[in-house]
Formats: structure tokens, C-alpha cells, sequence
């Protein structure tokens, strides 16, 4: 099993996945993860790829950290 | 560069949540020096009962402020507020560094609430608004000031006061709130006090054990309940006969039916809902805590009279964020207690009702994370259904992230003072004078914040455009969670009286 971290994040209306490498946009989560999974296919094949996401909350206007500073991560596990 | 985790540790010292334990501690164990007769918290000064005539008359600021412990008594008051400025100024600014915030707005911003607040506070102890006509640690003050009128509010005035000043400026005054909104802080100042109200649960444990375990057990009872009676129902209403997607009626069912703000943010992350759901739902939520919080106190106070621990669990189950909660059963204390005290001329030990209304929202407040956690589950495995090339798993963290910290020192501080009471009793007094200082003056001066910094980020006016869900929001809370909110609290906490003290 590959392992990958990237950060997630929210901006102008659309979930976005980058790290150093990458960024990649979508309009809804699950078609972020499918164009993920078409990243991930250029560089490995046959392999199981665990993907830890961990949402930015700066996304978020800064008065609500006060109430909640956390969002969601997310692990997700894509077959190639 | 990208950051892409999060240790269990991370938030410790950014983090309003965490600052709040961390503030709360700290005065806490300053406190708790008294137990070496060390008092380094005597100097926080209070406001005392004045009267205008007299005032008038011949001006004196020790007549309108006092020094809490006689250790400081050769401090002029006005040194001691100096002193009580900077000390809260230098804790709150180091805070807001850690936290990232603009510092040089923070300080403008605090010293301008700070002492928005304190004129508020005594002005509040007015005796024409504040004196009661009844015995009271041994004198009348009504009678002491020789009133011939008196609207005998109690100490509940100045909290009122301080709301309606907030209230004023963060709807009339907006370019002037942009200058002090860095500041306007409420779920911190809220939560430091709420850390220090710990002390006054140690000593309400001392005192009375075995009714302190079964408040608290009755809380946690009805918050269960909450969870599995409320939430359910919203969410029905909400698909059923709003048309909400289920992402918004999971949200806002949340909001409504367990903790407000950080429940809305909590449960759209569970459902990874677009942030700009949980963004619009808290605006929603703010803005109806303030009608709970103006409208509930007085309501329950004239409707059951002898009730008051229902009526402070009631709230707890009905107000949402917890700023607004203990504001609002801080408010009832003060209304029940004077008005008790007025009909019969017994006085209940204060503290109680807020106790009960804070306990019960602190048990819906430890299942926001275990909440959050099915949820996402649930949601999980309903979109697994749509992809089986993807396998989505939720980190267990989830549940400790989405856990209130202050919390944890809240239950530390109500922990170290029953230790002290079974293993050290010959130091339990002395830690009780700290303790009645930190739990006193300081943990009051902290609601005073809390009261005028939520007014001053309540706009009404952001109510427009939300049509259909404050129309549901409406409904659902004057309806349906506030009557029957109040049944589950009768259920679970009726019968149940505070102390009457002699």
C-alpha cells in the first residue's frame, strides 16, 4: 500500500486537493476523488493507494474557529 | 507549503478552545495559592452597590468599586482596576498571539470591551435597579440607600445591561464594531469562565455530594435523550416539509437540536457538506440564540417559579452555543434567586441554576465528536453504495478533534477539589479562599465580557435571505425543542431544589 497526504480545502465554490506537487479542483468531493484517482494512476500502478486528506480550516471565516476549530479529514483508500 | 496533518496535539496554543482551558487554569491556580496563604488573586476589584444621591453628593470610586481580598485593602480601587486591566490584557494578548490574531487590533479591541464592561457593571449595581428589599448576608441594602422606589433586579441588571449596550453597538454602531469585533470573543471568555465555574461545582460538591452527582447525572441523562429525540425529528421536518437536501437537513437538525454552532460545523464536516452550509446555518444560529437568551429566562422564571433547577436544565437543552447558555443561565440565577428572595424572604444559594443549565449543555457538548462520528459513518457507507473502486475510512481522531477542550479543564478543576476535600480536608478553607475569588469577581467579570462582546456580534439584520430555514429554525425551536426540551428536563430534574441559604 502507497501512501499520499494532500491538503483539502475550500475556495470559490469548489473542493480543492494540492500539495506540493498538485492541485486539483472539483464541484463535489466524489468527483475530486475521481480525478485523484487519475493523478495517482499516472504514477503507480497495481497498488492500493491510502490517501489522508486533512481539510485547511482557514477556509473558514475566522469568528467560527471560536465555536469549532476543526472540519474533517478523510482517508481514502483508491484500488488502482 | 502544504500542510497535510494533524497531531493529536496540534491546536494546543491556536486555538480559542484550548486558550480558554489554558486561561482558566491559570487564574485557577493562582487561586489556589491561597492553600500556601499566598493571595495572588485578592487584588481583582468588584463593583459595589451605589446610589445615585449619594453619589452625587460627594463622589468617591470607593464607594462604587472594591477591592475583593482584605490583603489589598490599602489599594486604591482605581489601581486595583488598573491592575485588573492589565492582568486580563497581557493573558488575553498572549492568547491572541498564539491564536495568530491582529495584536494591535486585539488591544484596542479588549481595552475598549474592557472597559465598555466595566462602566456597564457598575452602573448595573445602581441601587435603584439592583437593591433588594430583603435581608441579605446580613444587611437590607434597600433599606440601608433608604429607597423609595426600586425595580429590585438583582445582579441580573447588569447582564441585561450589558446585552442590550452589545446589542445597540453590533446593530446600530457596525463601523464601530469592526474596530473592537477582533475582541468580541464571547465562546472564549464564556468557556475561561465556565473552566473557573469548576471551583464553585468543587464547593457545591463539599457541600452537598450526593445532590451535585445526580445533577450531574440527571444532565447527562437528558442530553442523551436530546440527541436521540431532537435530531431525528428536525431532520424528518426538514426533508419532509422543506425540501432540504440531506446534507442541509443534517446540519441544521445539529444545529438546532444539540449545540449550535460547533454541532452545525461539526456534523457538516461528518457529512462533508460544503463549507458555506455550516457558514450560513451558524449566522442563523447566533442571531436565535439571542432571542433564546433574551426571551427563555424570563419566561421560565414566570412560568415555573419552583422549578428552578428544571428551568436552569430546560435552557441548557434549549440555547444554543454555549456563550449563549451560560449567559442565559447565569441571567435566570440572578432572576429566580431575587425573586424568590422577594416572595419569601429565603435566599437560594446562587450558582445552582446556572450549574444546571451549564452541566446539562457541557453532556451535549462531550457527544458533539461521538455524534459527528456516526453520522459520518452513516454517510459513508450510503455514498459507498455509488463507488466500489473507492473505500473511504474515518480516522478515529475525528472524535477527539471535534472534543471541547475546555471541558477537560473544567472537569480537572471540579476533580482537584474534590481530591483536596477527601485527602487534604485541613486545607480545603484555605483553597476556598482563592477559590471564592476566581469563582467570584473574576468568573463574573468573564460573563460581563461574554454578555457584551455577544451582543456586539449578533446583526439582526444578516436574519435577511434566510427565509425558509429561520421560518423552519422558528418553528422547530419555539415548537417543538423548547417544549419539549423543558418535559425532558422536568422529567429528569423536578423535584430537585437548590440550597436555601441561612
Amino acid at each position: 500500500m502507497v501512501k499520499k497526504k494532500y491538503t483539502l480545502t475550500f475556495k470559490n465554490d469548489m473542493w480543492v486537493c494540492f500539495d506540493n506537487n498538485i492541485k486539483i479542483e472539483a464541484d463535489s468531493l466524489d468527483e475530486l476523488d475521481l480525478k485523484l484517482e487519475i493523478y495517482l494512476n499516472t504514477l503507480f500502478k497495481n497498488v492500493v493507494v491510502e490517501v489522508f486528506m486533512y481539510f485547511d480550516f482557514q477556509s473558514f471565516p475566522s469568528w467560527h474557529s471560536q465555536y469549532m476549530p476543526h472540519y474533517f479529514n478523510r482517508i481514502l483508500q483508491i484500488k488502482l | 507549503m502544504s500542510k497535510t496533518h494533524k497531531k493529536w496535539y496540534d491546536g494546543m496554543f491556536s486555538t480559542e478552545d484550548w486558550w480558554s482551558a489554558w486561561l482558566g487554569l491559570f487564574i485557577f491556580s493562582l487561586g489556589l495559592l491561597s492553600i500556601f496563604k499566598i493571595d495572588a488573586v485578592g487584588w481583582m476589584v468588584k463593583p459595589k452597590m451605589w446610589e445615585l444621591s449619594n453619589i452625587i453628593e460627594h463622589f468617591s470610586w470607593s464607594k462604587i468599586l472594591k477591592i475583593s481580598s482584605v490583603n489589598y485593602k490599602n489599594w486604591h480601587p482605581l489601581i486595583g482596576l488598573s491592575f485588573t486591566y492589565l492582568f486580563f490584557l497581557f493573558l488575553t494578548s498572549i492568547g491572541a498571539y498564539f491564536q495568530k490574531k491582529n495584536i494591535k487590533k486585539w488591544i484596542i479591541g479588549f481595552t475598549i470591551i474592557f472597559f465598555l464592561t466595566w462602566v456597564v457593571w457598575i452602573l448595573g449595581h445602581e441601587a435603584h435597579f439592583s437593591a433588594i428589599n430583603a435581608i441579605i448576608k446580613g444587611k437590607n441594602n434597600y433599606k440601608i440607600f433608604d429607597l423609595s422606589w426600586g425595580l429590585q433586579l438583582g445582579g441580573g441588571f447588569s447582564f441585561m445591561l450589558a446585552l442590550t449596550v452589545g446589542l445597540i453597538i453590533g446593530n446600530f454602531f457596525k463601523s464601530f464594531v469592526a474596530k473592537i469585533k477582533e475582541a468580541a470573543k464571547p465562546e472564549w471568555f464564556i468557556k475561561t469562565a465556565i473552566v473557573l465555574l469548576g471551583v464553585k461545582l468543587g464547593m457545591m460538591t463539599m457541600k452537598a455530594s450526593g445532590f451535585t452527582y445526580e445533577l450531574a447525572l440527571a444532565g447527562a441523562a437528558a442530553a442523551f435523550v436530546a440527541y436521540l429525540l431532537f435530531w431525528p425529528i428536525i431532520y424528518y421536518i426538514g426533508r419532509r416539509f422543506f425540501g432540504l437536501n440531506r446534507a442541509s437537513a443534517a446540519v441544521l437538525s445539529s444545529g438546532i437540536s444539540i449545540c449550535g454552532v460547533s454541532a452545525s460545523i461539526a456534523t457538516a464536516g461528518a457529512v462533508k457538506a460544503k463549507p458555506i452550509i455550516p457558514i450560513a446555518i451558524s449566522t442563523l444560529i447566533i442571531v436565535f440564540a439571542m432571542f433564546e437568551l433574551l426571551i427563555l429566562p424570563p419566561v421560565f422564571a414566570k412560568i415555573a417559579p419552583e422549578q428552578p433547577i428544571v428551568n436552569g436544565a430546560a435552557l441548557g437543552m434549549t440555547v444554543k452555543t454555549d456563550g449563549a447558555d451560560a449567559a442565559a443561565g447565569a441571567m435566570l440565577d440572578e432572576i429566580m434567586v431575587s425573586d424568590h428572595l422577594k416572595k419569601t424572604n429565603e435566599k437560594w444559594e446562587e450558582g445552582w441554576i446556572l450549574s444546571a443549565s451549564i452541566l446539562t449543555k457541557i453532556w451535549i457538548d462531550i457527544f458533539i465528536g461521538i455524534w459527528s462520528f456516526v453520522l459520518a459513518i452513516i454517510w459513508i457507507k450510503n455514498d459507498s453504495k455509488k463507488n466500489n473502486s473507492h473505500k473511504e475510512k474515518i480516522p478515529w481522531t475525528e472524535i477527539w478533534f471535534r472534543f471541547p477542550k475546555f471541558i477537560l479543564a473544567y472537569m480537572l478543576v471540579w476533580i482537584l477539589y474534590l481530591f483536596l476535600q477527601y485527602f487534604f480536608p485541613d486545607i480545603v478553607n484555605l483553597a476556598k479562599i482563592g477559590g471564592n475569588i476566581t469563582q467570584g469577581p473574576f468568573r463574573k467579570f468573564l460573563f460581563m465580557l461574554t454578555f457584551l462582546s455577544i451582543g456586539v456580534i449578533t446583526d439582526f439584520s444578516k436574519l435577511k435571505g434566510m427565509g425558509k430555514l429561520a421560518l423552519l429554525y422558528a418553528i422547530a425551536l419555539f415548537l417543538f425543542i423548547a417544549p419539549v426540551g423543558y418535559l425532558v428536563a422536568y422529567i429528569f430534574h423536578h423535584g430537585m431544589m437548590p440550597p436555601v441559604l441561612k
